[in-house]
């Protein structure tokens, strides 16, 4: 399978060529087909987010206001090393050196992508232009810092975002019937004003009477949800994980804490959408359930208030098989895998349901995100040559199947003929 | 033949002449090894290629031998060096040294030793209203290059934190067979000069990286004449640490004389920023694997 | 009537809250004892009529029981909310508990004042950032690791290590050309051997070529000395005889002024003589490196050997 990683320490992208089963722990394990650097930048940069625009472009975002678009190479074309992810522009846009791009998102519909920046300023480019003239939309969404800004899939225009001490908010950016065409107009700023259209109120006070601390730092849409409302789930930086129904109140309708380090990334661990995967900032990565819920799980005793149970979800399974040791940033999923990368330089490829490690691949530097460009293994040499011969085979039980099948045919219309004749004789 | 001993010892149910028969074995076994080695000894002196051959081909088995293939080692060092300023613009480090808070006398002695072989080192009093990412910044802004804190409990010394300034990794190692200069027998007396390091078995990439940060406190200009070394050597994951006067006997034989503290460290959590994101943590599970290690 | 009953059952025979302690103390554990002590008017068995202060999921709750309600165990206690501010939650006692004992309502003031504290005391603790938390460390493991740190340390061994790498540091000339940490004489000596390496690594690349080179450069400075040869069959001798040598050679004062020119790195006149003695040395343990492999022999050798020894 093909990966593409982009590195923390120098803003590399090194694409990954490995099968399942690579182990370069071992000394006689599998080794990666290849481990190729590209897209390096002049200056050592860091915090980069990778992008796979369509098919055509790999897009990277990189702290400092950096945008760079590269070309997505494509598989069945032989290119050299050096033609590979050509850098086809880069977008410098105004933001202050020390702001950190917190998401990048492609928005298909209207050919272009949104870069989100730490200070609550997200930026529109435009992609279909080929020469890349296209001058990138600054929008404000919010005034105070967010740590996340992500797209609703299910409905366009719909984003939401959240901070620290910022609660999560629905925002409609542009409405959902906007197309490309508005870049060729003259009132592109127009189209984008954001309205908000939920904003969450955080839970109750403690116990304690204290006031719940908020630093969301991912926030995921559910698939399901009510006519004129939204279901998302965020995930906190003290290990909360709450359900908002934006049909229900304001408040969440569900909130639990789930691990004791900062959330950093949360994905679905399923089509369904009732499990989801949580990675923190010390070496776990877990898959949880959203509807079997322990009510009584977790269990504390103030010395006020005596004894306090608060329910947690089921714990379904860690992927601890390859020992990761650091936080891991960057997650991709697909149907049947779960691929990992993070801190500690490794990449471990996960079987989703038997969190069983497929393939671990040491890459020398610290990852930040990672694409599948292709999940399926390419063949090695031993079974491209296996393969022929059984195409061959099948050709040739193919024409005899042919063969028999006309003279079956014929048959039939002998058969027929011979009883028109006999009709007729009658 | 240990088939024979226990099928000769089997039978025999009184438990005295058991042991009696199992002396006597023991005892022949000893004899008939000593006259072995004597006998190769006079063989090898004869001809000391024999001793070549058997060195060569009996080579005994360790630990480090048997060590967990780890693909870090060999593997090209990436990655942006957090340490690189030190040895590209030459900048001299920089120390603040503190303890954690509400600390007993054992951390400012401990404090004391520390000042003693830490280049331009000055340490203040802890107070409980910052915290140590606030020292942090502030220090970063006065220009430290590192800041250290010793951990106190109960009255032992048992930790001490490396936090690289600015926004550099947080490193935090345990501190173990902590003995004073007094404690040591055949002590001698440490000078001011600049003493050289030696830093032995570092080897994996996280290794590397403990390896340059302990490179970027002493200072790079040792004064040779001082005849002074520091040793920081890894061995399974364990950091000793140590200090010698050194003196070239002759060209094959170095005399060394211990001076200062010697104490080990190990190296429980290396953190991303000043304390950040996790890079690597020690858990007890990791012990599990004798022969896997991580340094 | 039954409270006193129950309250001669509990006294005196047996209650199951009842604890005591061995300085005549008696603790009632009921939670909804107001305070705590097992005594007639604090019993909420023995009084129909009772009330407490109680502190649930934070919240502070009145909560009054009447002889109205014996009956009826489920709705046997009626709980109150009371206000967050102590002043009002005061008030609101007062009020609810308007006819009732003094006792109780003393009493129940009391446990709310206590209540409030506790519940600050614990605030004031959570908003404290502690740095530190404490860890628990298992006996099992923390056996092992100081085991395997005394193996370690065992394994190590450190100071043959550091010599090693002292001396490494010293024959690849990391201390540069006058090293400050070194006694003159084994400098020179250690320069001789690297010379010597050096020499003999042109010999081994070449293969069949006799390094006469380097002899016929010593061979003018050698014309004219009175010399002894000496019987080679010593120089079989084992190292250790050699090195003592060597010492022997090391205290010795310093020889004459000969020009070197094999010691290509330095040409000192001051240092030319100790060098030339070095050289010598190292080249008769050159000899005797090379009587081990290949048989070539030099003619000058022994009148080297020999200036050693005359002087």
């Amino acid at each position: 399978m093909k990966l593409l990683v982009s590195s923390d320490d120098s803003g590399l992208v090194k694409e990954v060529i490995f099968n399942r089963g690579t182990d370069t722990s071992k000394k006689d394990g599998k080794q990666p087909k290849s481990i190729k650097n590209f897209c390096s930048e002049p200056q050592i940069t860091s915090k980069t987010y990778l992008l796979n625009f369509a098919d055509t472009y790999l897009i990277a975002s990189r702290y400092g206001g950096n945008v760079s678009v590269y070309e997505y190479t494509n598989e069945e074309i032989e290119l050299e090393d050096e033609e590979m992810y050509k850098l086809l522009h880069s977008f410098k846009l105004d933001v202050d050196k020390s702001d950190i791009p917190i998401a990048l998102i492609a928005l298909e519909s209207l050919e272009s992508i949104i870069v989100a920046y730490e200070s609550g300023v997200v930026y529109i480019i435009n992609l279909s232009d080929e020469k890349f003239e296209f001058k990138p939309i600054p929008i404000k969404v919010s005034d105070e810092p967010i740590s996340t800004f992500v797209q609703n899939p299910y409905d366009n225009g719909i984003f939401a975002f959240g901070g620290k001490e910022n609660d999560a908010k629905i925002i409609r950016l542009y409405e959902k019937s906007l197309n490309a065409e508005v870049f060729k107009t003259k009132k592109v700023s127009e189209a984008f004003i954001p309205q908000v259209i939920f904003n969450a109120k955080n839970v109750k006070n403690d116990h304690l009477d204290l006031r719940v601390p908020i630093w969301i730092t991912q926030i995921l849409f559910l698939q399901d949800h009510p006519e004129n409302g939204y279901k998302f789930i965020t995930a906190t930086r003290y290990g909360q994980l709450r359900l908002y129904d934006t049909t229900y109140g304001r408040r969440p309708t569900k909130d639990y804490k789930v691990c004791e380090k900062p959330i950093l990334t949360l994905t679905f661990g399923n089509q369904q959408q009732t499990e989801v995967i949580v990675t923190d900032t010390h070496n776990l990565i877990a898959k949880y359930s959203l509807t079997d819920i322990d009510e009584k799980a977790y269990k504390t005793i103030s010395a006020s208030a005596g004894e306090i149970r608060k329910p947690v979800p089921k714990l379904l399974g860690k992927f601890s098989e390859g020992g990761n040791t650091g936080a891991t940033f960057g997650i991709a999923t697909n149907e049947e895998l779960l691929i990992t990368g993070g801190l500690d330089r490794y990449v471990r490829v996960f079987d989703i349901v038997s969190r069983e490690l497929l393939a671990k691949v040491y890459i020398g530097v610290e990852i930040s995100s990672v694409i599948i460009v292709n999940a399926e293994d390419e063949l090695t040499e031993e079974e491209l040559a296996a393969e022929t011969p059984k195409i061959q085979r099948k050709k040739r039980r193919d024409l005899a199947l042919e063969d028999k099948e006309e003279s079956d045919e014929e048959e039939l219309w002998n058969q027929l003929d011979e009883r028109n004749k006999k009709q007729r004789t009658k | 033949m240990s088939q024979s001993t226990s099928e000769a010892l089997k039978n025999i149910k009184n438990k005295q002449r058991r042991q009696k028969v199992f002396a006597e074995l023991k005892h022949a076994k000893n004899k008939e090894r000593h006259t072995k080695r004597s006998e190769r000894a006079k063989e090898e002196r004869a001809d000391p290629t024999l001793r070549e051959e058997r060195l060569a081909t009996n080579i005994p088995e360790t630990i480090e031998s048997k060590r967990v293939y780890d693909e870090t080692i060999t593997a090209e060092v990436e990655g942006v060096d957090e340490f690189a300023q030190y040895f590209l613009s030459g900048k001299q480090p920089k120390i603040l040294l503190t303890t954690s808070e509400n600390a007993k006398k054992v951390a400012y002695e401990f404090a004391d030793i520390l000042m003693d072989f830490l280049p331009n080192v000055t340490f203040i009093k802890r107070k409980k209203e910052y915290s140590m990412v606030e020292i942090a910044q502030y220090a970063s802004k006065r220009d430290f290059t590192e800041l250290i804190v010793i951990n106190e409990d109960k009255k032992k010394v048992t930790g001490l934190t490396f936090i690289h300034l600015p926004e550099g990794p947080t490193f935090y190692f345990s501190i173990t067979s902590l003995r004073d200069t007094k404690q040591i027998e055949g002590h001698g007396r440490a000078t001011n000069h600049i003493p050289e390091l030696v830093l032995n078995n570092f080897n994996t990439r996280l290794g590397k990286t403990i390896g340059r940060l302990f490179q970027s406190i002493f200072p790079h200009t040792p004064e040779i004449q001082g005849r002074q070394v520091i040793t920081l050597h890894n061995q399974r994951d364990y950091i000793f640490f140590r200090r010698h006067r050194y003196v070239f006997r002759n060209e094959e034989k170095v005399g060394l004389q211990e001076l200062g503290p010697q104490f080990t460290l190990k190296l429980r959590r290396m953190q991303k920023g000043i304390r950040g994101d996790t890079v690597w943590e020690h858990r007890p599970d990791m012990e599990r694997d004798k022969r896997k290690f991580y340094l | 009537m039954s409270d006193e009953v129950i309250w001669q059952v509990i006294n005196h025979q047996f209650c199951a809250f009842k604890l005591r302690t061995d300085k005549d103390q008696n603790f009632c554990r009921n939670e909804y004892n107001v305070s705590g002590l097992c005594t007639r008017q604090s019993c909420p068995l023995a009084n129909a009529r009772y009330a407490t202060v109680k502190n649930v999921g934070g919240k502070l709750y009145l909560y009054m029981k009447t002889a109205e309600r014996a009956h009826m165990p489920s709705r046997l206690w009626e709980r109150i909310k009371l206000s967050k501010n102590y002043n009002k939650a005061l008030s609101q006692i007062d009020s609810h508990l308007q006819y009732w004992q003094k006792f109780l309502i003393h009493k129940c003031k009391q446990r709310l004042t206590r209540l409030t504290q506790v519940a600050i005391t614990e605030r004031r603790l959570a908003m404290q950032d502690e740095e530190r938390h404490y860890v628990g460390v298992k006996h099992k493991v923390k056996r092992r690791e100081e085991n395997r740190e005394r193996k370690a340390l065992a394994a190590a061994k450190i100071e043959k290590a550091i010599e090693k790498e002292l001396l490494d540091r010293l024959k690849s000339g990391a201390y540069g050309d006058k090293p400050l940490n070194v006694d003159e004489n084994i400098w020179k000596k250690v320069l001789g051997k690297v010379d010597e390496v050096e020499q003999e690594e042109e010999f081994d690349e070449e293969d069949d070529f006799e390094l006469e080179s380097g002899d016929e450069a010593e061979d003018e400075s050698d014309v004219g000395e009175v010399e002894y040869v000496e019987d080679d069959g010593d120089d079989e001798l084992v190292d250790l005889e050699d090195l003592e040598r060597w010492l022997d050679d090391s205290s010795d004062g310093e020889q004459a002024d000969d020009d070197d020119e094999e010691d290509d790195d330095e040409s000192d006149d001051e240092d030319s003589g100790k060098k030339r003695k070095s050289t010598s040395t190292s080249d008769d343990k050159n000899k005797k490196k090379r009587r081990a492999r290949v048989e070539i022999e030099y003619e000058e050798e022994p009148d080297q050997l020999q200036t050693n020894i005359a002087i």
